[in-house]
């Protein structure tokens, strides 16, 4: 199987942050969903990525390029936190703009989604909400002949309906094995829902980088008094938290005492307990 | 590039509509006095107003970051600007030329005025472009009026040290503005090349 994306040691230094010698790849036909806090590098990485910032070192294939030049970049799809299309403009203007940048433009297929979105045609960008802006960046990325989507916060800012129709959206799209995605989320539960593969970056540093099904297996939750859990070997625990009426640790399923209450570990916990150990 | 042309276009064109009235305006003054000045003295400020207000709105939305995930280079990004003033330009000296010739104005004298205004909103606009791709319009507006405003008062303090017609010389100087052009489109290029998006 080829990597639609390959990061080898991508660091990039900042004053107060570092992004420290980031290296995943990912499978074509996934959806890859990238976590971490706010400031953790998602950003920046996605970034480097599409060459909009420089690395310090290491790099970046997309597609099984050395670069994203232009015709790596006629196969994107990109929305970033912002929509990025000057606010006076119209969904006509947008088509019109749009099908002179892409070789691979398609105007019909725009329309349909722009339908499908329920966009205004004639209003100009800064009559949009948030949510229409979204919505109109995603369908600007799904109207030429995008082979990878790398989606920044695409989903927030969008109402749970909306947001799993984005989820549909992107499902409908890798079933072309050639298509990929990664999407960077602060709503895991999305993520969890949609994810073939999860890369987990926190301050910086890579934690975890590896299919979604497999790392759920791997943790569980376990529940019992806290005594019971400090027992247990340290490197299978990654946290313990203590509270009023009992205690939970985030374990190695492997570990799991016999007979001990558990329950399935979520990203959210996993994402939560590594995190809160370094501190 | 036609389409970075066109997305600057289709997002000034309210503001061009207000200036086209304005033109028109000068215009009516302009034939009703039988001064073709009117209309001329537009032209610098065309060359100048179209690609400023453009990247002002694009720094606005971040529009450079999003151009740049598209199949657009960091040298199409800077040159598109260039571009847009030449058209702004071209535009305006066509219809004023056309103006001062109706109002029975020489070929010369047209040459001379146009090419003298033109060559000067070149200049400024040369030397503002770098400025603005490196700082931003923001922080780069106080040299936006230092540009603008100086060589103003210059010419108003010292009247006869800066000849505001100058037949002969016009070619020379609209070519050497060009040369300026020209320098001052690598440096913006060079400026983007290393920009962080």
């Amino acid at each position: 199987m080829n990597n639609a994306l390959e990061l080898t040691g991508l660091t990039k230094h900042y004053p107060g942050f570092t992004l420290d010698h980031l290296s995943f790849s990912l499978p074509e036909g996934c959806i890859m969903g990238l976590i971490g806090e706010n400031g953790a590098g998602k950003t920046t990485a996605l970034k480097l990525m599409l060459g909009l910032v420089h690395p310090d070192e290491g790099g970046a294939r997309l597609l099984g390029r050395a670069a994203a030049d232009r015709e790596t970049k006629e196969h994107l799809g990109v929305v970033m936190d912002e929509c990025g299309f000057p606010e006076n403009l119209t969904l006509r203007d947008v088509d019109a703009i749009m099908g002179r940048c892409y070789r691979t433009w398609d105007t019909l297929r725009f329309q349909g989604w722009a339908d499908r979105f329920e966009l205004p045609r004639k209003k100009a960008i800064k009559a949009f909400s948030r949510g229409m802006r979204m919505k109109l960046s995603i369908a600007a990325a799904l109207s030429h002949d995008s082979r990878l989507l790398l989606l920044d916060e695409a989903t927030s800012g969008l109402d749970p309906v909306v947001r799993d129709e984005m989820l549909d959206v992107l499902r409908d799209f890798i079933q072309d094995e050639r298509r990929s995605v990664l999407l960077s989320s602060h709503i895991i539960s999305d993520l969890e829902k949609v994810c073939d593969y999860v890369t987990f970056l926190h301050k910086g540093r890579l934690v975890l980088s590896e299919p979604k099904d497999e790392l759920l297996e791997r943790y569980v939750l376990a529940k019992a008094p806290e005594a019971q859990l400090r027992r247990l070997d340290p490197a299978a625990v990654v946290g313990i938290r203590a509270g009023r009426f009992g205690a939970e640790a985030l374990i190695l399923s492997s570990a799991l005492p016999a007979g001990m209450a558990h329950q399935p570990a979520t990203l959210e916990d996993i994402m939560l307990y590594h995190i809160k150990e370094e501190h | 590039m036609k389409g970075l042309l066109m997305k600057d276009l289709l997002n000034l064109k309210q503001i061009v509509r207000v200036w086209a009235l304005l033109l028109a305006l000068f215009i009516v003054i302009g034939f009703a006095q039988q001064s073709p000045v009117y209309i001329s003295s537009m032209l610098t400020v065309m060359v100048l107003l179209l690609p400023v207000n453009a990247l002002a709105y694009d720094e606005n939305c971040k529009w450079d970051a999003y151009a740049l995930t598209m199949p657009v280079t960091r040298r199409d990004l800077a040159l598109s600007k260039y571009l847009l003033a030449l058209v702004g330009a071209g535009a305006m000296a066509l219809l004023s030329a056309v103006c001062a010739l109706m109002m029975g104005a020489t070929p010369d004298e047209v040459f001379s005025t146009i090419g003298l205004l033109l060559a000067a909103g070149l200049c400024m606009i040369s030397i503002l472009l770098p400025l603005l791709f490196r700082f931003g319009v923001q922080k780069g507006r106080m040299v936006m009026i230092v540009v603008v405003l100086l060589p103003v008062a210059l010419t108003v303090m010292f009247p006869d040290v800066f000849p505001v017609a100058l037949p002969a010389g016009t070619g020379w100087l609209f070519l050497a503005a060009l040369v300026l052009l020209a320098c001052s489109a690598l440096a913006s290029v060079r400026v983007c090349e290393h920009k962080e998006y």
